[in-house]
């Protein structure tokens, strides 16, 4: 019975962003989607389309003056984040719900050492612990992500360590209170590729071992492609693809997938030019109506200018919102 | 073979690079006379032919920016020869440089901050046509700047406009078409796609590959994305702390990829198909990068090498595997 | 047809455009708009004085009307010679006013090509910091007593001494901007385009430095002005019948019990112009800057 039930549901969620008094933003509108326990969800889109903002609003990170949630519901457990208080919250953030980002260095205290503030990680939640548990269990935390000498990570301060091994921490960090959900927002878009595989590595492991569900947030099509078990293409606040990994990449529905998996060089690719979305990412303030995609598609129809889309089910778990998506089902995606 | 390596069997080159080498002071005594140095590039050669694009790769560190900077006399090389066309550039007084500064131009990593925020996109572009006396009157200037925005895909009305009204792809064009308005022979793309969304990437790519065609351009394309080098390189060099370790077309490269660290780096990068992903092996390497102030004597990759052994604290010699591919391991020596 | 248009307008006028961009951005600022308008009354005020005392009345002196309070004769009063303290702090806006932006001026000048040779070459920069670190080491109200005693109070002689006294301070601040800006990629960018030193400093470097430069330019004005009534009210300023606000405040003291109004309404026009200036300066930084519109 347990399993049955998503461990987070986000439910019709929109996210207002006011400008001043007359105009808002809309920044995120009627996402909806699933996530159950020991599952990773992929959130991938380019700059703009709200991804960021999804996963903030989920512990109420956005700032709050100009915040705006419109309509939504973001369910953890059966408990509403969306509309509890900041009081009420405290307990889950960092204990139930941990978040790593893309710059490790701006999350750290450079003032303390790295034991210092792991150790306070796990004070703030469970004030009782004894100094000497919380010291062990920070010493196995990072034990866990494979640091090597960790007696002495624990004892140096977050600017002597490289980019690799800060971002190692951070999951140290996020993972010592044994979260149920991790968000990691671009976790490894600032890191070299050969260590990048090495923190997704031990992202997967560390899944494995503990059972926590992740949201990872990439634009990197590849990264995501390795990490997740499911995929959530968002587009101009909205989402408009929602499948499994495999499914996703063999068989794209949408025109913006479809152009995403495209545009990426692939090593078996031959042809001369790459093949491109014309145009550019739109901004919050020029968002076309209708579909968001509408001006950069090749698939856009007068419909396509007026409303946005339903979700149709195009294969079992596999949603697409695009009123051509059969068309665009004959001619695109290569990988097929 | 070093030799060999070194003195580049390609006849026909256009540029050619001869054991570049740049130190930076690291740290320094009272009076400013440096005590230590960072490696930033040793012993870097290659060649690269005319109308040909050289893929540049490396993590972070490994030197792939400052080849480009040395290149474009930004860094001026502590030793090693750059030869243009047959003639020695290394060391031109500031005069005698003029005519290569107009033939060699760079597009800048970051769209963002290599525009200066308070000029128009008319004048940013027409800053070099300025500087090098091109235009004869104010309506040739805009004529020119015209010209160059749409061979860049841009609207000429856009000309007014200031860098912070673009989006990320916009301002990476007028980076394009400002390097372009000298009409250069020689491009230095320094990771000129990496800060760009995805979809946007792929555009500047074809641009880039339009440009080159049309206007039978020489690149040097620095990037860490090796499936966006693999796709626009004739040639590659894998650079790691400083030293060339694997140089050759990049089909034998690819192909053959002979280099632990070449294997390692390409068997990093995140396939995305399925075929891709069943394929593959990982492997994984331990550790960091070590720092370049006090590179590992030897074999620099060595402390990270899953084949390394005792030979590996000597440095290793230049082996060719197959004709015009070279190696620098001692697994092939 | 639009594009013909623009470009045009790209070949004519850039300047004005450019002009109007900033003037835009400004007019948007309220606070700005008072500070320019007050300040904007103080500088007519001090152009058009001729036509609203006569110049006389500035040292005339009538000694059965002395230590008056306003009237309608004498809007402000009189001091303790029978002087009218309206004509006298109208005309000393000249003086002050005219030291306080002269001095900044002369600074800001000196300042800003020091600290740019400072960002060209390494080796300038080396012996310029010295000099300047040797400067600062000497108490600057000292310095300026010191310059002031050896050269006589004149108007001109204390701009020179103010001017001497804070550049060294111009050019630390101005360093520290400029060495940053000379780090950004758009200035490499226009080097590698072939751009010449000298304009590179002039179009890139300094005009993107400014920027913080100018706020505290206006700001320096106001306490160019302080110190200039501050070493006048001390008596090495500018000589004895000139109108100086500061040496208007140092005679009032003596008087301050029975006539207040003598320290008041110099005190006033210092404070006023100060305010004004700074708030220019503030509208200014916004408005220079194209993204802060957004």
């Amino acid at each position: 019975m347990e399993e049955k039930n998503p461990l987070l549901q986000v439910v019709d969620l929109s996210v207002d962003f006011r400008l001043n008094r007359k105009t808002a933003l809309h920044a995120v509108r009627n996402v909806s989607f699933d996530l159950y326990r020991g599952e990773t969800l992929g959130i991938v889109g380019e700059s703009g389309c709200g991804k960021s903002v999804t996963c903030m609003s989920i512990l109420q990170l956005n700032p709050a003056s100009r915040t705006r949630y419109p309509s939504g519901q973001i369910l953890f457990e059966g408990r509403d984040l969306l509309h509890m208080k900041q009081k009420q919250l405290r307990p889950i953030r960092g204990n139930e719900i941990a978040m790593v980002f893309q710059e490790p260095m701006t999350a750290m205290n450079p003032l303390f050492t790295i034991g210092d503030q792991l150790m306070e990680a796990l004070r703030v939640h469970n004030p009782r612990m004894e100094k000497a548990e919380a010291y062990e269990r920070s010493l196995e935390a990072v034990r866990s992500v494979k640091i090597p000498n960790p007696e002495r990570i624990l004892k140096s301060y977050p600017f002597t360590l490289s980019g690799g091994m800060r971002q190692r921490v951070m999951i140290a960090m996020a993972m010592i209170t044994r979260p149920k959900l991790l968000i990691c927002d671009e976790p490894t878009t600032a890191l070299d590729v050969t260590i990048q595989a090495q923190v997704l590595d031990l992202m997967n492991e560390l899944k494995q071992t503990h059972g926590t569900s992740i949201i990872f947030i990439t634009h990197d099509l590849g990264v995501i492609s390795e990490m997740a078990d499911r995929v959530l293409i968002m587009y101009g606040g909205r989402v408009c693809e929602e499948a499994d990994v495999d499914e996703l990449f063999t068989a794209p529905r949408h025109p913006y997938t479809q152009g995403l998996i495209d545009s990426h060089p692939s090593p078996d690719y031959e042809g001369e030019r790459l093949k491109v979305i014309p145009g550019s990412v739109p901004t919050l303030r020029d968002m076309p109506a209708g579909c968001p995609f509408n001006n950069r598609c090749a698939y856009a129809t007068d419909a396509c200018r007026d409303v946005f889309p339903d979700f149709e089910e195009a294969a079992p778990s596999h949603v697409v919102a695009c009123h051509n998506w059969r068309a665009a089902k004959t001619e695109g995606g290569k990988a097929e | 073979m070093t030799e060999q390596f070194r003195a580049n069997t390609n006849e026909n080159y256009f540029l050619k690079a001869e054991g570049l080498t740049m130190h930076f002071p690291a740290a320094s005594d009272a009076f400013g006379r440096p005590t230590s140095w960072i490696h930033g590039a040793d012993d870097v050669s290659f060649a690269v032919p005319k109308g040909k694009t050289l893929g540049v790769v490396g993590e972070s560190g490994c030197g792939k920016s400052t080849v480009g900077k040395m290149l474009l006399n930004i860094y001026r090389p502590t030793g090693g020869r750059i030869f243009y066309e047959g003639r020695d550039i290394t060391d031109l007084s500031p005069k005698e440089r003029r005519p290569y500064v107009k033939k060699m131009q760079l597009v800048w990593q970051d769209p963002y901050s290599s525009l200066d925020p308070r000029l128009r996109a008319g004048d940013i572009i027409a800053e070099p046509i300025d500087n090098f006396r091109l235009a004869k009157n104010r309506a040739e200037r805009a004529e020119k700047v015209e010209r160059l925005m749409k061979m860049c895909g841009l609207y000429p009305e856009m000309a007014l406009h200031y860098p912070h009204q673009f989006s990320g792809g916009q301002r990476q064009r007028i980076c394009i078409a400002r390097a372009l308005a000298t009409d250069p022979e020689f491009v230095v793309c320094d990771e000129a796609v990496s800060a760009l969304d995805v979809s946007i990437q792929a555009q500047i790519i074809n641009l880039l590959k339009d440009l080159q065609d049309e206007l039978r351009l020489t690149y040097l394309f620095i990037s860490h994305d090796l499936n966006i080098v693999h796709f626009i390189s004739d040639e590659i060099i894998v650079m790691y702390l400083g030293q060339i370790v694997e140089r050759g077309t990049m089909e034998t490269v690819y192909r053959n990829r002979a280099h632990p660290y070449t294997r390692a780096l390409f068997s990093a990068t995140p396939a995305f198909t399925a075929a891709e992903k069943k394929n593959k092996q990982r492997i994984l390497l331990e550790g960091d990068v070590p720092s370049p102030v006090d590179p590992p004597k030897g074999c620099r990759f060595r402390s990270r090498c899953p084949y390394a052994d005792k030979r590996c604290g000597e440095e290793p010699q230049w082996s060719e595997v197959e004709e015009n591919h070279f190696v620098k391991c001692h697994l092939f020596s | 047809m639009r594009a013909e248009k623009t470009i045009k307008r790209l070949a004519g006028s850039r300047r004005s455009s450019l002009f109007t961009d900033v003037c835009k951005r400004y007019v948007r600022n309220p606070a700005a708009v008072i500070g320019g308008v007050i300040l904007l009354i103080i500088l007519l005020a001090c152009l058009l004085a001729n036509f609203i005392v006569p110049e006389e009345m500035v040292t005339a002196y009538d000694t059965q009307a002395k230590l008056q309070a306003p009237s309608a004769a004498h809007p402000f009063g009189t001091d303790n010679l029978g002087r009218d303290l309206f004509a006298r702090v109208l005309y000393g806006a000249r003086i002050s006013v005219g030291i306080g932006v002269g001095a900044t001026a002369l600074s800001l000048v000196i300042g800003a090509a020091i600290a740019s040779v400072c960002a060209m070459s390494k080796k300038a920069d080396f012996v310029i910091m010295r000099v300047v670190d040797v400067i600062t080491c000497v108490p600057t109200i000292l310095l300026a007593l010191v310059l002031l005693t050896v050269l006589g109070g004149s108007v001109f002689n204390m701009v020179l001494t103010l001017t001497i006294v804070s550049v060294p301070g111009f050019v630390l601040r101005i360093r520290a901007v400029v060495l940053g800006v000379v780090e950004q990629d758009y200035v490499k960018a226009a080097r590698v385009s072939g751009t010449k030193s000298l304009k590179l400093v002039l179009k890139h470097i300094l005009p993107n430095a400014l920027d913080p430069i100018i706020v505290d330019a206006t700001m320096t004005i106001s306490s160019m002005m302080l110190s200039a009534a501050g070493l006048s009210f001390i008596g090495v300023g500018v000589a004895p019948p000139n109108p100086e606000w500061g040496a208007m405040l140092n005679y009032a003291q003596q008087y301050f019990r029975t006539a207040p109004y003598m320290a008041i309404f110099p005190g006033l026009a210092i404070a006023l112009t100060a305010l004004s200036i700074n708030l220019v300066g503030d509208g200014l930084r916004d408005a220079l800057d194209p993204q802060a519109g957004k």
